[in-house]
């Protein structure tokens, strides 16, 4: 087995504007295909267990959607040789802490335990890689299926706007995009998801040739190797699983949807086709977010919610998975005032920094944010965006885990024209969706478009 | 390691046994070190230096308690206005300086303290203690920002009412605690109280408890406490000392019997539920055999009432329950969302697991995952400077000691069933308890009239702020 040691060698004091961040690691791959990634680090007595399977609703085809997110909650039932609960309940006797999510990309799996149990952990992952279908059954399938339906009514049909995201990625991908759908699936998708769908979709994609897993903290790497090797490396390689391909679609026209929510006051959505992570322009997008909507001082907050109090908050974000992005800029109208109103102050702020770019101030201010985000964010070695989920998505998505420092730089060198540019690439244009989420029988609320409305009822 | 010998020989593994931990790793508990301003500010300072981050936390011993009757939300307001205007930066300067150092600020308070932090780089720490003391030590309180951030405060209060959550949590405590009791009253105040919040009650507030006396800053991360202390000295020394009034707490009046109070969201396709009972506070001997109870009963995805109602059942996405430790006593609380269908089917299991731990003594199997999964969680606890310093700050609150977390493991591990028995006995009384139930009136009303609970055995509608809406 290839092992490639990397250091990387920068005092941290010794500055540019960019630390240079020191995160040493080693790679090496099995026979079987599984990626492995170890990083130390003995601050404090924990070690962090994360495993990325590069597969995500992206996956699923219309009329099964939802699958890899129950697939998710499948994960958590037990294995040939983990009794249904023993997963949780093991893990929380550990003093450990555990969850999942999926994307539409990648599921990530992780729990961080005390240092003395880091064999625990690579016995219950290796496990449910390995013998998860023979302890599958109609019971836990029928069970699971209820709980994501509940997370559903939670967190999307009983939350105020919660209906709105699905409605934005319809309209913006069309139907034989894989960003299409939500990860959390349709609720007749849910109903129809048969036992043998399910462990079709696992033969498939849950292979150690489609897995990265970084173990991270309070480890000794001799012993961590020879814990990988005893429980992973018999466990038989699968199929290849092929490569989606990146592809963001062109909208040639405005797209207006007005939506009626249980809600108090009417939010406006605008919604841009943009690009994937890491693609050459998701930098100077994250900074043209931070510089409309980053704090006080960015345009749209310090126009819409400081000065004109037409808005009660604004948010922008460059929303990028790995085989598309969108560019969104989100607004809720204060009492009194109209999305109209809305779009209007938004569309002024946005022709600003098309005709004028931005100040190298405002540049500044938001790389900074970002390079301090970075460095916050290292503090966590396991959970969702610690060192090790951050290890694993470089991995899974770029192949190089130690993408730190690149991360780092491909922000450092945005100018004010790469900004400027990428406003006009990509925000300049009428192919957009227009939500406007409404309270219930106040459909006049929604912008009006010319072309015939799509009314949708919730 | 026996890991290693095993390993010598190629060949099948016995995946069926559970791997045994290695010895317990020895946890450095992180090394408080005390000091006092000249104007009587108490410092705390940890040292860590694995990352060049600093968490800067400013805990004052006075919260949301003492919010005056009829001003509910004063504590929270005044907190969020000391970043809108100091005597020599706006609102927009300060925000400015704070996000060009990529420094997160946040002020937000509970019903014990108020709590100003920020996270800063350690490069720019000098810089942040610059602004931070501006913002605690000068602020200005303009009415022009005051107009925009009540307006914010009030829009906010609005949009709760479609979080059913949140009016849940509300009603219950509003029911619980009574209207004359402060802690009946949400830390953020409602519609009618924040209204009648002025400006001149924010600055009296402020005069009155932010006090160098009523304060202690912590400190951690990549620092050097020597050289800081004068830094310190300089940025806080103009801050002056007075006495702060005492605001005591009344003791509340617990429920006499069971009542199911029931807020309307047509159409809900989920109902939030909250069954509770006034609690115990911070300073009480019961506190570890209760912390023992709560871990096994609904404290983590494994206690008896998660796994009832999620994994056995499929009711809900979660359940939990949690004792809230306060000066005084907090409520207990068990909560959950639940599909409609099954509102009344799942407060009689939330009812049934309050009985059965009463009436049973825990199995001595469910008594030692509990302890295990306490103790040994212990580390997580102090991973980053936030952390570190969270924890430092409940050491602040409650008056406990430095060596506080280096006693807890013996004192969970002292808990017996017996002592959770006496626990649940003395603290969970389900007939004397608040039932609120946020769901789709015109679905749940007969199902939970039906189950005969409390003395009518009827359900009494409320609106959301707990109120009883006229009989029908």
């Amino acid at each position: 087995m290839k092992v490639h040691l990397l250091f990387i060698l920068f005092a941290l004091g010794v500055l540019p504007v960019f630390a240079q961040l020191d995160i040493r690691y080693q790679k090496y791959e099995l026979p079987n295909g599984l990626q492995v990634i170890l990083y130390e680090d003995h601050t404090v007595p924990l070690v962090a267990v994360n495993l990325w399977y590069h597969v995500g609703s992206a996956r699923e085809k219309p009329g099964r959607t939802g699958f890899a997110h129950l697939f998710e909650h499948m994960m958590f039932q037990g294995s040939e040789h983990v009794g249904k609960g023993e997963h949780f309940r093991l893990l929380e006797e550990a003093g450990g802490t555990l969850n999942g999510s999926t994307s539409t990309d990648r599921t990530n799996y992780w729990e961080v335990v005390p240092s003395n149990f880091l064999e625990l952990a690579l016995w219950l992952e290796a496990d449910r890689m390995a013998y998860l279908l023979p302890a599958m059954d109609q019971a836990k399938l029928d069970n699971q299926r209820d709980v994501v339906k509940n997370e559903k009514r939670q967190n999307y049909d009983n939350r105020p706007y919660g209906l709105a995201w699905e409605k934005i990625v319809s309209s913006l991908y069309p139907p034989d995009h894989p960003y299409h759908w939500l990860t959390i699936g349709s609720m007749e998708d849910l109903t129809a998801a048969s036992l043998e769908d399910v462990k079709e979709f696992f033969r498939t994609y849950y292979v150690p040739n489609n897995a990265s897993l970084a173990i991270g903290g309070d480890f000794d790497p001799a012993v961590a190797k020879k814990l990988v090797e005893k429980y992973f490396s018999d466990i038989p390689r699968g199929k290849p699983v092929g490569t989606l391909k990146k592809w963001t679609p062109v909208l040639k026209e405005e797209k207006d949807v007005v939506m009626e929510d249980q809600v108090q006051l009417p939010r406006l959505y605008l919604a841009w086709p943009s690009t994937a992570e890491f693609a050459d322009d998701d930098a100077a997008l994250d900074i043209l977010a931070g510089v409309l909507a980053g704090g006080k001082n960015s345009r749209l907050y310090k126009s819409l919610v400081y000065e004109k109090q037409i808005a009660q908050d604004v948010y922008a974000f460059q929303n990028s998975g790995e085989l598309s992005g969108s560019f969104l800029i989100i607004a809720t109208a204060a009492p009194g005032h109209s999305l109209v109103e809305l779009k209007q102050a938004v569309e002024e702020e946005l022709s600003g920094v098309l005709k004028h770019g931005v100040s190298d101030r405002e540049l500044e201010r938001s790389k900074n944010q970002v390079k301090a985000s970075f460095i916050y964010g290292l503090q966590h070695i396991g959970g969702f965006g610690g060192i090790t989920d951050q290890l694993n998505h470089y991995n899974v998505y770029l192949g190089n885990p130690g993408y730190f420092n690149d991360d780092l730089a491909r922000y450092e060198r945005i100018t004010a024209k790469d900004v400027q540019k990428a406003a006009e690439k990509y925000l300049a244009t009428k192919g957009r969706v227009v939500l406007s989420v409404v309270p219930k029988g106040k459909t006049d609320q929604g912008v009006p478009s010319a072309v015939p409305i799509h009314r949708e009822g919730s | 390691m026996s890991v290693l010998a095993a390993l010598t020989a190629t060949g099948q593994i016995d995946r069926s046994r559970k791997p045994e931990p290695g010895p317990t790793p020895q946890l450095k508990l992180p090394r408080l070190q005390h000091a006092k301003l000249k104007n009587g500010l108490k410092v705390i300072f940890v040292e860590h230096h694995q990352i060049p981050v600093v968490q800067i936390e400013l805990v004052f011993q006075t919260g949301a308690a003492a919010d005056p009757a009829g001003k509910a939300g004063l504590a929270s307001l005044t907190a969020q206005m000391l970043d809108e205007g100091t005597k020599t930066r706006s609102a927009l300067q300060i925000a400015d300086d704070f996000d060009f150092i990529g420094a997160r600020y946040a002020a937000f308070v509970n019903a014990d303290g108020s709590f100003i932090t920020l996270l800063t780089l350690s490069e720019h720490l000098k810089k942040a203690i610059e602004l931070f003391s501006d913002v605690i030590l000068h602020p200005t309180f303009p009415d022009s920002e005051y107009v925009r951030v009540k307006k914010k405060t009030l829009t906010a209060l609005l949009q709760d009412k479609d979080q059913p959550a949140v009016v849940a949590s509300n009603v219950f405590a509003r029911l619980l605690y009574g209207k004359s009791h402060p802690y009946g009253e949400p830390v953020d105040g409602t519609e009618t109280s924040v209204k009648s919040i002025t400006i001149e009650d924010i600055r009296r507030f402020y005069e009155t408890y932010y006090r160098p006396n009523n304060a202690t800053l912590i400190i951690v991360g990549d620092i050097e406490p020597g050289t800081l202390i004068a830094e310190l000295e300089s940025a806080f020394g103009s801050w002056e000392e007075r006495e702060v009034p005492v605001r005591l707490v009344p003791a509340p009046t617990p429920p006499a019997h069971t009542t199911i109070y029931l807020v309307d969201k047509p159409n809900a396709p989920q109902s939030q539920i909250r069954v509770g009972e006034i609690g115990l506070p911070r300073e009480t001997e019961d506190y570890y055999a209760t912390v023992v109870l709560n871990q096994i009963l609904g404290g983590t995805f494994n206690s008896r009432i998660n796994w009832v109602l999620r994994e056995v059942k499929g009711y809900t996405y979660g359940a939990r329950s949690s004792f809230d430790y306060r000066k005084s006593a907090g409520p207990f609380v068990i909560a959950a969302g639940v599909k409609t269908s099954v509102t009344d089917s799942s407060i009689v299991d939330v009812m049934n697991e309050l009985r059965r731990i009463r009436t049973e003594a825990v199995q001595e199997s469910e008594l030692n995952l509990a302890k295990a999964s306490i103790i040994r969680s212990l580390p997580r606890n102090f991973e980053t400077v936030g952390d570190i310093a969270r924890q430092i700050a409940t050491l602040v609150l409650y008056n406990l000691p430095d060596d506080y977390f280096s006693h807890l493991v013996s004192n969970i591990e002292a808990v017996t069933a017996a002592d959770v028995q006496r626990a649940a006995q003395h603290y969970l009384h389900p007939d004397a308890s608040v039932v609120v139930v946020v769901g789709d009136v015109q679905s749940v009303k007969e199902p939970l009239q039906k189950l005969g609970i409390g003395p009518a055995g009827g359900v009494v509608l409320v609106d959301d702020q707990g109120n009883p809406l006229d009989k029908k």
